[in-house]
């Protein structure tokens, strides 16, 4: 199996897709700071002003707007410039799932890429055990999600100096728990739309739901499962807190060890269950 | 008598009601070249995947190398495959999609890739992306994915497909070399019947999913080969005569004709001594059969 391993990480850095996501990612998160600064500078405020606005949302406000709405939503819980701290920049990406897009390409895009051009044929017959070429795109994914989220904390750290004079990190601990939660939930997204593109074969339909599942379309498929929920008496029953695209809005900077050691949990059963899948079907079909 | 490398017991495979393979049972000797005719359609592809691990046979059975079933997996490494077309990745060179078979198998030497390719003429575009080859040029560079790790058995499915004429004998010529400096066995499906020919040790010939028939070049050869076709009223009469002039090769056909397979300049003299010792022979003639004839003849009313 490490043959397999070394073949994919050898082709990840060798083909432009990968760097052409993680530049596209890069761009993104830059332009997105920028509109951050851009709106928190343009608001001139006064006194009057301020007694006039809202309470700024806090980071759990945030966490929940995010996951209870259909499409992405990216709110840096900060009321000025001075609270704006390359944390909540993360965490306001990170909750937002608009990285995840990414991701899901590359699942999509770069690790179905043997499957699209044929180029499993000259090796999908020679391996011992076909589960193998499965387990390796996984590992390629955890590669490439861990390069995407430390190229996040760069660029994100880089943005705040550029756009708001300094980059101030309130709790690097904290921020480290943070990021570690999500890049398994991360990872275990990917690893759905990796299983989603070995089922479905079609690049298109697989990429269009990676970004409807990114901007939380299936909340209508919870409303649904949560009435029904209600109906058999199961009261305060949130579907969404139980699955990895909720738990990657619902993670949030400064979350309990509970709440992280949760979100891990529902990272590694989804996961784990959609490399099964995978699995089980690419085994079962004729190459 | 050479060993089996590759035998199969009523191999089936079914896509549906449709029997794309039907109980095909085929020996292959090691250091064969097998070439597997048939037309479109009628199985050849779908065989090959199954001796390739590509797909999964619905029953029968399938030995290699003198493992059976699940000890497959062991030596599928042995197999080498060029089926249904060239897989490669076309925003990658043909160095790298050598590069990636090399590190999938293990293979580290020095100087291993840029062989292949200088063997497979490729060696001038090893840096061209791959998705800029002409057919041919992919169809060699596919040939070359096949070879990587030095492969007991190579199973090409109409590995001369889009090659020109020079291509093709390139290609026959590294075949052949192969076969007989490495001992390397050989399944080969093609339509280019003339080109199987000249290259085959023995064939196996496919419609509708079943096996017509297997058989050597030598028997093939017989079959459809020159002769001189001799019709005669008891024809026995003349097997003292045609050993008199030294003739070996020859044989008789349903009671009634005689093919002689040697010396077809002799046709005359032949008639001549038959009629000199009074045999009365209904016709004589000198027949060109054809590869193409025969599998016309074997697959043309053939219904399963």
């Amino acid at each position: 199996m490490m043959n397999v391993i070394k073949m994919d990480l050898y082709r990840m850095v060798k083909q432009k897709i990968s760097y052409i996501l993680l530049v596209a990612l890069t761009a993104f998160l830059v332009f997105s700071v920028a509109m951050t600064a851009f709106l928190v500078f343009s608001v001139a405020m006064t006194k009057e002003d301020m007694a006039m606005t809202q309470t700024p949302m806090t980071a759990e406000q945030a966490s929940e707007e995010s996951m209870g709405n259909l499409g992405l939503y990216l709110n840096v819980p900060a009321a000025s410039a001075q609270d704006v701290t390359v944390d909540l920049e993360v965490f306001s990406h990170m909750a937002s799932r608009a990285p995840a897009i990414f991701t899901a390409i590359f699942a999509v895009i770069f690790l179905t890429a043997d499957l699209q051009t044929g180029y499993i044929k000259n090796i999908a017959g020679q391996i011992e055990k076909r589960q193998w070429l499965i387990y390796s795109k996984a590992v390629v994914l955890a590669v490439y999600t861990a390069v995407s989220f430390i190229v996040t904390l760069i660029t994100i750290t880089l943005s705040c100096v550029v756009f708001f004079g300094k980059a101030t990190i309130s709790s690097f601990p904290k921020l480290m728990a943070y990021m570690g939660g999500e890049y398994m939930l991360y990872l275990a997204f990917g690893c759905i739309i990796l299983c989603l593109a070995v089922i479905i074969r079609n690049h298109a339909v697989t990429v269009a739901l990676a970004i409807c599942l990114c901007m939380n379309i299936q909340l209508v498929l919870y409303g649904v499962i949560n009435s029904l929920l209600g109906r058999a008496g199961v009261d305060g029953m949130n579907i969404s807190e139980y699955t990895v695209s909720g738990w990657m809005s619902c993670l949030s900077l400064g979350a309990s060890a509970g709440d992280m050691l949760r979100g891990i949990v529902i990272a590694l059963i989804f996961g784990a269950a959609a490399l099964t899948v995978a699995v089980i079907v690419f085994k079962q079909r004729d190459i | 008598m050479s060993e089996l490398l590759l035998e199969t017991r009523e191999l089936t495979k079914a896509y549906g009601r449709q029997r794309a393979v039907d109980r095909v049972s085929v020996h292959i000797q090691k250091g064969a070249i097998y070439g597997l005719i048939g037309r479109n359609g009628a199985g050849k592809t779908t065989f090959l995947k199954m001796i390739s691990g590509l797909a999964k046979p619905d029953s029968g059975a399938l030995a290699l190398f003198g493992y059976q079933g699940q000890e497959l997996s062991k030596i599928r490494q042995r197999v080498g495959c060029l089926i249904g077309g060239p897989g490669l990745y076309p925003y990658l060179s043909a160095e790298d999609n050598l590069n990636l078979k090399c590190m999938f198998m293990g293979i580290h030497k020095k100087g291993y890739v840029a062989e292949l390719l200088s063997m497979m003429g490729l060696y001038e575009a090893r840096r061209k992306k791959a998705g800029k080859f002409s057919l041919g040029m992919k169809q060699r560079l596919g040939i070359a994915l096949a070879l990587v790790g030095q492969p007991d058995l190579l199973v090409l499915d109409e590995p001369i497909n889009g090659l020109d004429p020079q291509g093709i004998a390139e290609v026959r010529e590294t075949l052949i070399k192969l076969n007989e400096d490495h001992r390397i066995t050989m399944i080969i499906s093609s339509h280019i019947l003339e080109e199987l020919s000249k290259i085959s040790t023995h064939y196996g010939i496919i419609d509708h999913g079943c096996l017509l028939q297997e058989i050597s070049r030598e028997e093939l050869m017989k079959q459809c080969g020159e002769r001189i076709e001799i019709a005669a009223e008891a024809p026995e009469r003349m097997l003292p005569f045609l050993d008199s002039m030294g003739f070996h090769d020859y044989q008789m056909i349903d009671g009634e004709k005689l093919y002689i397979y040697e010396r077809l300049e002799d046709a005359p003299l032949v008639n001549q001594m038959l009629v000199q010792h009074g045999i009365f022979v209904k016709s004589v003639s000198v027949t060109r059969g054809d590869l193409e004839n025969y599998f016309i003849r074997m697959t043309g009313g053939g219904k399963q």
